[in-house]
C-alpha cells in the first residue's frame, strides 16, 4: 500500500534546486521511475521501488556536505561583511551625531562642510545597507541558530550515510530502511527551509 | 423642450448600455443562435420515453460540416465477436483500465438506455437505428467502449484524452454546446488537498487567482471554503487513496481526508460543478481522472487550461499528453457537463439580464433626477445672487427715479435659468478667481520675506565682526586662529 512507503519528495525537491544535474542522471539510471523521480507527487498510488528511493537518498546524501560546505562558506561572508559595514556605520554613525565635526567645519571652507554632511549622511544609511546585503537580522540570534542548524544537518547527513549503504546491501530489514528514508527525507526539507530563508 | 433632450438623450445612454451589456453576456453563455458555432446545428434529443416519431423524426438531410471525429489512438483494440461468452470474458479482462476496447457500431445501445418495460417493435426499432445514426454523425462523434474501473463504458473522446462517459443518448444532444462555450478563468476554483511543499509553492504562484484557501482542519471549514464558488467548476486536487482525498503532513501523517464521494456532495449543495483530480479517482467520481498523474504537472496544466477560450479547450490543455507527461486522462459524465451548462444558463444568464435592465432603468433615472434637483452648492450660490441683488436694491431705485438707467438690473434673473452645470462652472471660475487673487499675494509677502533674509545674510559678513570685535577683546580666545 502506498502510505507504508517512506516519501522521497522532499530529497528530488531539495536535488532540483541545488544539483539538477545529479536528478537528470538518476533519473536517466532509473528510467522506469520517472514518476517518482519528478518533483512533486504522484497523486495516487506508487510503486514500492526501495531501491530507488535508497540510491536517491545516497546521492542526497552524498551531495549534502558540498550544498551545505558552500551555504556555510557563503553564509560565513555575508555575515562577515554585514558585520563590517554595521560597525563602521556605528562609528561613522556616532563621530557625526558627536558635535565635533560641526565644531570643526564651523571655519573651514564649504567643501569640508559638504563632507561633514556626507559623513552623517553615511552613518545613516549604513544600517539600511547591511539590511540589503543580508536580509535577515544580525543582531538577534536568528543568524546563528541557522548557522547551527546547517552545520548539525551536516553531521546528521554524515551519520545518516552509513545506514542507507547498509539498506542497499540488504543487511537491514523493511522497517530500518523504511525510517532511514523517513529521516533523510525529514533533513532535506529542513536543509531546504534553512537554505532557503539564508539564501 | 430642454428637459425633454435630456430624456431624450439619458434613454439612448441607457439602451446603448443595456445593449452592451445584453452583447457581452449573451457572447459569454452562447446561448443565442446567431452566437452559435457555424458547424452546430439543432441536435434531436433522443429519449426512449416518448415515441421516437414525436420526438424527432428522421433528419432530411446530412449536415456534418466538421465530419466524424476517430480518435487516432494506437491502444484502440477490437475484441474479436466469438460465441463462447467465457472466453470473451476472459479476453475483455485482459485489458487495463482506461483502455478503448471496441469502437461501438451505431446499432448497439446502452445497456441502461432503454426503459425497462418498454419492448419496442422491430419496425420502431428500425426508425430508432436510423435516426441516431444520423443524429451521431450530425454531432460528430464516434461513441467508444471502454474499460472504467473495471466496467464497460460507454464513452465519446470529446478531445484528445477527454472522454464524456454516456448513460442515455438524451445526453449527447449539449455536448457540443458545453465544449463550444464560451469558458472564463473567473468560473473557476482550484482546491488543493496536497500539502506537498513543491506542490503548494507552485499553486500559490501560478494559480493564486482561483486557488481556494483550505488549511486542512475541519470539514466546516471546507464547506466554507466551497460556499464561496458557489454556482463555480471547482477543480480539487489531491492525493487518492480508496476512494478518499488523504492530506498528508511532512512526516506522513494524515491530517486530513475526505471520500470523494462526499466532496462530491458537499459541492452538489452548493451548486458546484466538481472535478476530482486524484489518481484514478475516476472510479469514485463522476468527474475525475483515469490515470496516475503529477501533482506539479497538475499544477501546472491548471495554469494552462485557465487560458482556454472554450471549455472544451480548457478541458483539453488539462488532458493533453505531452512528450514530457502523459496529461491526465479526464472522464465525465455527459449529465455533469449538462449540469454545468444549466448552471451557468439559469444562474447567470437570464436572471442576470433582468437585473441588468433593472439596474439600467434605475441608473438612468437616477442621473435625471440628480440632474433636475438643485444642489446645495447652486442653491447656496443663487441665494448669494440674491443676497447682492436685494443690497444694490435701493441704490438702483435712486438710480432709476434720476433716470441714470432704464431699468433695475438683477443678476439673479440672469443667473437663475441657467442650468446646475453652467451655475457650476460660474462658481468654479469664481473659486480659481478667488485663489488667485490669494496666491498672489501670498506670493508678495513670500517675496518681501525673502528679500529681508537676503539681506540679513548678505550683511552678515558686517556686522557679526562688528558684535564680535568688541566682543575679542574681553575674551582673547575667540580672536584665535583654530
Amino acid at each position: 500500500m502506498a502510505q507504508d512507503y517512506p516519501s522521497i519528495d522532499e530529497i528530488v525537491g531539495l536535488l532540483a534546486d541545488y544539483s539538477p544535474d545529479t536528478l537528470e542522471t538518476l533519473r536517466k539510471s532509473f528510467p522506469t521511475y520517472q514518476d517518482l523521480l519528478a518533483v512533486g507527487m504522484m497523486a495516487g498510488e506508487v510503486d514500492e521501488a526501495m531501491h530507488v528511493r535508497l540510491s536517491t537518498a545516497k546521492v542526497l546524501l552524498e551531495k549534502l556536505a558540498d550544498a551545505c560546505n558552500k551555504a556555510l562558506e557563503q553564509t560565513r561572508r555575508k555575515i562577515r561583511l554585514a558585520h563590517h559595514i554595521q560597525i563602521v556605520g556605528d562609528i561613522v554613525a556616532a563621530i557625526s551625531t558627536a558635535s565635533i565635526i560641526s565644531l570643526v567645519a564651523k571655519d573651514a571652507p564649504k567643501p569640508a562642510t559638504y563632507l561633514a554632511a556626507m559623513l552623517s549622511l553615511i552613518g545613516l544609511l549604513c544600517p539600511k545597507l547591511v539590511k540589503f546585503v543580508y536580509p535577515v537580522n544580525t543582531d538577534t540570534k536568528e543568524v546563528f541558530e541557522l548557522y547551527k542548524k546547517l552545520i548539525k544537518c551536516q553531521n546528521d547527513a554524515e551519520q545518516l550515510v552509513p545506514e542507507v549503504n547498509a539498506c542497499l546491501q540488504s543487511d537491514k530489514n523493511r522497517d530500518t530502511c523504511n525510517k532511514t528514508i523517513k529521516s533523510v527525507n525529514l533533513l532535506a526539507a529542513e536543509i531546504r527551509d534553512t537554505l532557503g530563508k539564508l539564501v | 423642450m430642454k428637459h425633454v433632450t435630456k430624456h431624450i438623450r439619458y434613454g439612448c445612454v441607457s439602451l446603448l448600455m443595456l445593449c452592451t451589456l445584453n452583447i457581452a453576456t449573451a457572447q459569454r453563455f452562447h446561448f443565442e443562435p446567431h452566437f452559435r458555432s457555424p458547424h452546430f446545428e439543432e441536435t434531436p434529443h433522443f429519449s426512449s420515453r416518448s415515441t421516437i416519431h414525436e420526438e424527432f423524426g428522421v433528419p432530411e438531410r446530412l449536415s456534418n460540416p466538421e465530419g466524424i471525429h476517430i480518435p487516432d489512438r494506437v491502444e484502440t483494440h477490437e475484441v474479436p465477436s466469438t460465441s463462447d461468452a467465457s472466453s470473451a470474458h476472459a479476453q475483455w479482462a485482459e485489458y487495463e483500465d482506461g483502455i478503448i476496447i471496441n469502437r461501438v457500431k451505431y446499432d448497439s445501445e446502452p445497456e441502461n438506455a432503454s426503459e425497462a418495460g418498454h419492448k419496442e417493435t422491430s419496425s420502431e426499432a428500425t426508425v430508432r437505428q436510423a435516426v441516431r445514426e444520423e443524429a451521431l454523425k450530425k454531432i460528430g462523434f464516434h461513441i467508444l467502449e471502454m474499460k472504467v474501473s473495471g466496467r464497460k463504458e460507454h464513452v465519446i473522446e470529446l478531445r484528445k484524452n477527454v472522454f464524456v462517459r454516456i448513460n442515455d443518448y438524451n445526453d449527447l444532444a449539449n455536448i457540443r454546446k458545453f465544449d463550444n462555450a464560451p469558458f472564463h478563468a473567473e468560473d473557476v476554483g482550484v482546491l488543493n488537498l496536497v500539502a506537498q511543499r513543491d506542490t503548494v509553492i507552485r499553486a500559490k504562484e501560478l494559480l493564486s487567482a482561483n486557488q481556494m484557501v483550505f488549511d486542512f482542519s475541519s470539514e466546516d471549514n471546507l464547506r466554507h471554503v466551497l460556499a464561496d464558488k458557489r454556482n463555480h467548476i471547482v477543480f480539487a486536487l489531491g492525493h487518492v487513496e480508496k476512494g478518499e482525498f488523504i492530506t498528508r503532513n511532512l512526516e506522513g501523517k494524515v491530517e486530513f481526508r475526505v471520500s470523494v464521494s462526499h466532496l462530491q456532495n458537499i459541492a452538489q449543495d452548493y451548486n458546484i460543478t466538481l472535478v476530482a483530480l486524484g489518481c484514478k479517482s475516476a472510479d469514485y467520481s463522476s468527474a475525475g481522472v483515469l490515470n496516475a498523474f503529477n501533482t506539479v504537472d497538475a499544477v501546472q496544466r491548471l495554469t494552462y487550461a485557465m487560458k482556454a477560450s472554450t471549455y472544451g479547450d480548457m478541458l483539453a490543455r488539462i488532458a493533453e499528453p505531452t512528450t514530457r507527461s502523459p496529461g491526465l486522462s479526464l472522464i465525465i459524465d455527459a449529465t455533469v457537463l449538462d449540469g454545468h451548462l444549466k448552471t451557468v444558463a439559469l444562474t447567470v444568464h437570464p436572471i442576470n439580464n433582468i437585473k441588468v435592465m433593472i439596474g439600467v432603468i434605475v441608473i438612468a433615472n437616477l442621473l435625471i433626477a440628480a440632474e433636475q434637483k438643485p444642489d446645495h452648492e447652486v442653491e447656496q450660490y443663487l441665494k448669494k445672487v440674491k443676497d447682492l441683488d436685494d443690497s444694490i436694491k435701493g441704490v438702483e431705485d435712486t438710480m432709476l427715479k434720476q433716470g441714470a438707467i432704464s431699468k433695475p438690473f438683477s443678476l439673479y434673473d440672469e443667473v437663475r435659468y441657467k442650468s446646475n452645470d453652467e451655475i457650476r462652472e460660474i462658481i468654479a471660475r469664481e473659486k480659481y478667481d478667488e485663489e488667485r487673487e490669494k496666491m498672489k499675494s501670498e506670493q508678495a509677502s513670500q517675496e518681501g520675506y525673502d528679500f529681508l533674509l537676503q539681506l540679513l545674510m548678505y550683511s552678515a559678513p558686517f556686522f557679526i565682526p562688528a558684535i564680535l570685535m568688541p566682543l575679542s577683546k574681553k575674551y582673547p580666545w575667540l580672536s584665535k586662529k583654530w
